[in-house]
């Protein structure tokens, strides 16, 4: 029975697996999850991760052995519905977000989620930057509506935690296809500068430093300060930013610093602001249709679309989204079409490479959605 | 080759000739004239002949100084040397030649380079699925 499934080695990449696991309804083996570690096995996070997989599916097996180095997962039918969940405080709330973001739309109910623990760290993109990026995007593969949300409700920062996250999503029987190969040109910046426990006065700090770099190059800036308080405001001090550059036909390019965790040597607010604002300039330059944070979420939704062609332009590939390719290969025996297409030199519209992403929709349905 | 330097040495042995000088040079003739075929085949490099010729020039004077220290300067030799100065004079004359070959076959020259180029720029997809990518196109 075993060789039904994949196996896999090793600790990376456990998300990317479990949840095309999850899609694709193939049992998946992990081995040696850190097997030469002097502390082997899953970390609390993955154990969460997993905790979360079980609560949202129905009828998912999951074995690990007596020192956590095997896991052998076999996935039950998703399920969705009233989720809450406590995310273990090692990632922030965005590394199991991510996942729900990619399942969501396939479940048989429609997810709503609250997600408890770090919402911003500086590991993993946090709530902010996917409520800016990913939301937008489902909107293009058809998974729109009142129904998409996400909100902070009480933001907690690294280490502490304490933060409170509400995500909802609507179901869908099929993903629309989409061709989207021209990001234009950037439009507006929008951004949050938020503190919690600390002074209010911090975020008016990283809006004027931000905007003294992004100024020089559009003028429609709006920064929001959002300064958390009392039970809304989680158990650890910290500040950050969160930029996004909106273009003419509608994507998103986001760039996002946090202030480092307390303990840890501080960061002047000046300093985030500008950092911050390099990153956003550097996310422009790479471009593309999708935000290189969501890359992964694209591709996914391109595969699981009807059978029809979706093209969709991407700057540089991350080394997240390269092994994600290798893995949709291993699960639903799909390929892209990779195309490198040379920066245009014209009308000043410079930038990295680009590469132009083709495939065909597996015909992925959703068969446990109710017909009404 | 080594067969062919065999055979010369016997030969030097029945004419008397020291081994080591006569050798030394011997090898240098063949490496000259190995040198002229490639440039008459390819026309290029000549700097670096030029070099070589150099250094072999050198070389000979060494092996000149040496003869007559082992009182041993057969005819053979002689004969060589004045080979050599007229092979090389027509080496000159390749290499002026040379530097105006550069017209020569420049439609293979840039087929030749567009193919380096095209096996520079990455495939990406060979890079993301590996060989299998490639024999499904």
């Amino acid at each position: 029975m075993a060789s039904q499934g994949l196996t896999y080695e090793g600790c990376n990449f456990f998300r990317q697996r479990l949840i095309l696991a999850t899609l694709s309804g193939k049992r998946v083996k992990i081995r040696n999850i850190r097997s030469r570690d002097d502390n082997p096995g899953l970390r609390d996070f993955e154990a969460s991760f997993i905790r979360l997989l079980d609560k949202i599916t129905n009828g998912s097996q999951i074995e690990i052995n007596q020192t956590g180095t095997v896991l052998f997962y076999q996935p039950g039918l998703l399920y969705g519905g009233s989720v809450e969940h406590e995310c273990n405080t090692q990632r922030s709330v965005g590394y199991y977000l991510e996942a729900l973001l990619m399942l969501a739309p396939f479940m048989k109910n429609s997810l709503k989620a609250v997600l408890k623990g770090v919402t911003n760290d500086q590991n993993d993109p946090s709530v902010d930057l996917l409520k800016a990026t990913a939301v937008p995007l489902m909107k293009k593969f058809g998974i729109d509506g009142v129904g998409v949300e996400i909100k902070v409700t009480k933001r907690g920062m690294a280490p502490g935690g304490g933060g409170e996250v509400l995500f909802t999503c609507p179901v869908r029987r099929t993903i629309r296809p989409v061709q989207i190969s021209d990001p234009g040109k950037i439009k507006r910046i929008r951004g949050t500068a938020y503190s919690v426990r600390v002074s209010p006065q911090m975020a008016n700090r990283i809006v004027d430093s931000a905007r003294s770099i992004l100024n020089k190059f559009i003028p429609d800036i709006y920064i929001y300060t959002d300064h958390m308080k009392g039970a809304n405001s989680g158990k650890s001090p910290g500040f950050g930013l969160t930029l996004i550059a909106e273009t003419l036909n509608g994507t998103f390019l986001a760039a996002e610093m946090v202030s480092p965790p307390q303990g840890q040597t501080p960061m002047l607010p000046e300093d985030l602001g500008k950092a911050c604002a390099k990153q956003l300039l550097e996310e422009v330059y790479r471009g593309g249709c999708v935000d290189s944070n969501n890359q992964s979420l694209a591709l996914l939704y391109m595969m699981l679309g009807q059978q029809d062609v979706s093209k969709i332009m991407l700057g540089p590939l991350s080394p997240y989204t390269i092994e994600f390719l290798r893995h949709i290969r291993d699960f639903f025996q799909i390929m892209f079409k990779i195309e490198t297409q040379a920066p245009v030199e014209d009308e000043e519209r410079k930038g990295g490479e680009k590469v132009l992403m083709t495939c065909v929709g597996s015909g992925y349905t959703n068969i446990s959605k109710t017909t009404k | 080759e080594e067969e062919s330097e065999d055979e010369e040495e016997e030969e030097q042995v029945k004419g008397k000739v020291p081994a080591d000088s006569g050798h030394c040079s011997e090898e240098e003739d063949e490496e000259e004239e190995d040198d002229d075929d490639e440039e008459e085949e390819e026309g290029e490099g000549e700097s670096g002949d030029e070099e070589e010729d150099e250094d072999s020039e050198m070389e000979e004077e060494t092996s000149n100084a040496e003869v007559p220290q082992k009182k041993a300067k057969g005819p053979k030799v002689t004969t060589q040397q004045q080979e050599e100065e007229e092979e090389e004079e027509e080496e000159l004359s390749y290499d002026t030649e040379g530097a105006l070959r550069w017209k020569q076959d420049l439609a293979q020259k840039a087929a030749e380079a567009f193919l380096r180029r095209q096996q520079a720029t990455p495939n990406l997809r060979k890079l993301v699925y590996g060989i299998v990518a490639v024999e499904d196109g």
